[in-house]
């Protein structure tokens, strides 16, 4: 029995999780803590909570896990610099300076600034973490796990077979070829800034045609055992980390997009970007499809897991799940590096003899809110805050009305994605709910989506679907059913899909509350729900966070557990 | 396809909001002393040595070990700020 904390940071999205006698009690972003969207520092302020969170203090940590290999990293590093001389000149001095400077040292830095002596302080293999995190905590007890993302210490793709607590490296592409790095290249040249656009080009791919294929045959190359190669003239990541393309890529697809110009898709310029977009959506698909295909060869499973960055292309998800042969699918909500915290946490929990944890079914593994104290902040800054006596309903009848709600209450939600704790959440049928939403609270591009949340029972209603183990994380995408189009204006995408999440009161209970009782009064069992923060900022963890959201944004309510804010309509 | 190798909270008529910091975190335990962590970069930097010295990757060990100088001594002083004198006189 033994208490692990896991750690991933330095690179982006630094977290904490802790892992107690095998089962996952707590994992949080440095971000949400820190304030700092995407926070790559040292996580301690998260390790922290996570320990007060279970009422543990450092000195019961047996061991802390950090996710990556810093000397494995190093070499790599290394040996790339060395290999592709002159033309990473530029960037060794830096490349080198963010290794020695700090990475390579992360284990004394854990082990200094946690008081854990430094002999409990260990480290896991990058893709091993990320592909514990997804199956270590699926449903299944055997699955071809899938981990994708930009690089570990060498690899960029790997296949395992996970069975029972064990995984078994298959087979990987290594760097620079990189589906992760293809993605985050293109997003560069898009105009989006990497490690946070790609969502942008998820959605930007349903306003555009696929017509660039015979460009992107000259960029990657897909082999028939699903492995690919990428054109590397194409790209900068060996050669320059901040600009992510490379001069080949502007001579086969044209000018990049000027980072920050405001996007208008009836110009046939940003609708040609849209095209380049949709392209690089319907490659990265195929792609992830021989991937699969080959994992499923290789290990006979009916069932996939999937990690890495790339995983939280739910586009991608669904069609793998359609196409791939498989049954089912299970992604963790924080595919991403983020995730490599639990990843982590759970390999060494094992090592040390402790279950594999039971299957996650909730992403609900923050910090619950301070509400006296949230109320006692609200009273003294004079807001007209008053208690009510179900949040639930107060809620339903406020987005029955056409009002925009930002609903914190419970845990916060573990990954990027709001899942109903710390939501804004409002009426789906009307387009220009997404609209108002979209240009004075999130401020962001036209063409982005909401999703939908609803209630799990009822989705083959409103879904050409059924509830899956993705749609409970918001990591996949339905088709909406052509009847309910014009119900769901404010959440279906340019291409007739939304990306739902189906709610179970096991699951995500204040959200279900509160779906339950818009069916009860008539009204479909569905709200728009999008991340409770504005541009630029993390998702609101603690009371003051909502306080401060509300105070800068006009949303029409605020509900923080069972105090409620409210603006004259 | 290539092969792997082996709270305490307020009460709720408080009339002074409380303090924003996180209070409710235990608190940051204190850096040790500069001893303590110097021993620990050492042990660290060797073992790093013991990693490049394996007859697949000695060839990197020169370069490592003068790089790794001039990490230890930036990760020590916390910057450039103290090693530039130095760094301009070799220069």
């Amino acid at each position: 029995m033994a208490c692990v904390l896991g750690i991933s940071a330095y690179y982006h999205d630094a977290a904490a999780a802790l892992v107690v006698d095998g089962q996952l009690v707590a994992a949080i972003q440095e971000e949400r803590l820190s304030r700092i969207k995407h926070d790559p520092g040292l996580p301690i302020s998260a390790a922290l909570a996570c320990l007060a969170h279970a009422g543990m203090q450092p000195g019961d940590v047996d061991r802390v896990a950090f996710y990556e290999e810093p000397f494995a990293k190093l070499e790599r590093v290394l040996v790339h610099l060395l290999r592709h001389l002159p033309r990473t000149w530029r960037s060794f001095p830096r490349a080198l300076a963010g290794q020695l400077g700090r990475k390579l040292w992360v284990l004394d830095q854990l082990s200094e600034a946690l008081a854990v002596p430094r002999d409990r302080v260990v480290s896991c293999e990058h893709h091993r973490s990320h592909a514990a995190s997804a199956f270590l905590v699926s449903p299944f007890e055997d699955a071809a796990v899938l981990v994708v993302d930009g690089v570990g210490e060498a690899h960029a793709t790997t296949l395992w077979h996970g069975q029972g607590q064990s995984l078994r490296p298959l087979a990987s592409v290594d760097f620079p070829h990189s589906l992760g790095l293809l993605y985050a290249g293109l997003t560069a040249y898009l105009g989006f800034a990497v490690n946070e656009g790609e969502y942008k080009v998820m959605g930007l791919a349903a306003w555009g045609r696929p017509r660039f294929r015979d460009e992107f045959t000259k960029i990657i190359r897909l082999h028939p055992d699903g492995a690919y190669e990428l054109e590397l003239a194409c790209f900068a990541h060996m050669s320059d980390a901040e600009l992510g393309f490379g001069p080949a890529l502007e001579r086969l697809l044209g000018p990049r997009r000027p980072p920050g110009k405001p996007w208008d898709l009836a110009d046939p310029a940003d609708l040609r970007y849209a095209d380049i977009a949709a392209t690089l959506q319907q490659v990265l698909e195929e792609a992830l499809l021989g991937l699969a295909r080959r994992a499923r060869e290789l290990t006979h499973s009916q069932y996939l897991c999937l990690a890495g960055g790339v995983a939280l292309n739910a586009l991608a998800n669904a069609r793998l799940l359609r196409e791939s042969g498989f049954a089912r699918i299970f992604v963790q909500p924080a595919a991403g590096d983020a995730g490599g915290a639990i990843g982590a946490a759970l390999l060494i929990s094992q090592q040390l003899g402790d279950p594999r944890p039971p299957a996650l079914t909730s992403a609900a593994l923050g910090l619950a809110i301070d509400t006296p104290r949230t109320h006692a902040i609200a009273r003294a800054l004079g807001l007209p805050v008053r208690r009510i006596s179900d949040p639930a309903e107060t809620t339903a009848k406020l987005v029955a009305q056409d009002r925009i709600v930002a609903h914190a209450r419970g845990r916060f939600e573990w990954g990027p994605r709001a899942l109903g704790q710390r939501s804004i959440v409002a009426n789906p049928r009307a387009r220009a709910t997404r609209d108002r939403l979209n240009k004075l609270i999130k401020e962001r591009e036209p063409f982005r989506p909401f999703a939908p949340a609803i209630l799990s029972e009822r989705t083959s209603d409103y879904f050409a679907g059924e509830p899956d183990d993705m749609t409970p994380f918001m990591t996949t995408v339905a088709p909406v059913r052509p009847d309910a189009r014009d119900r769901l204006a404010a959440v279906t995408h340019e291409d007739g899909s939304a990306r739902l999440q189906t709610v179970q009161a096991a699951r995500a209970p204040e959200l279900h509350a509160v779906l339950t009782a818009l069916a009860t009064l008539g009204e479909d069992p569905i709200v728009l729900n999008t991340s409770l923060n504005g541009a630029g900022e993390p998702i609101v963890a603690s009371g003051e966070d909502a306080l401060g959201f509300w105070l800068r944004h006009p949303v029409d309510a605020l509900i923080i557990d069972d105090l409620i804010i409210e603006r004259d309509p | 396809m290539t092969s792997p190798t082996p709270p305490s909270s307020p009460p709720p008529s408080s009339p002074t909001p409380p303090d924003h910091t996180r209070a409710r975190f235990a608190p940051r335990p204190p850096p040790p002393g500069l001893a303590r962590r110097l021993a620990a970069r050492l042990r660290t930097a060797a073992r790093l040595i013991f990693h490049f010295l394996h007859p697949a990757r000695f060839i990197l060990a020169p370069l490592l070990i003068v790089l790794l100088l001039a990490g230890i001594l930036l990760s020590l002083t916390g910057g450039l700020a103290y090693v530039a004198p130095f760094v301009y006189t070799l220069f």
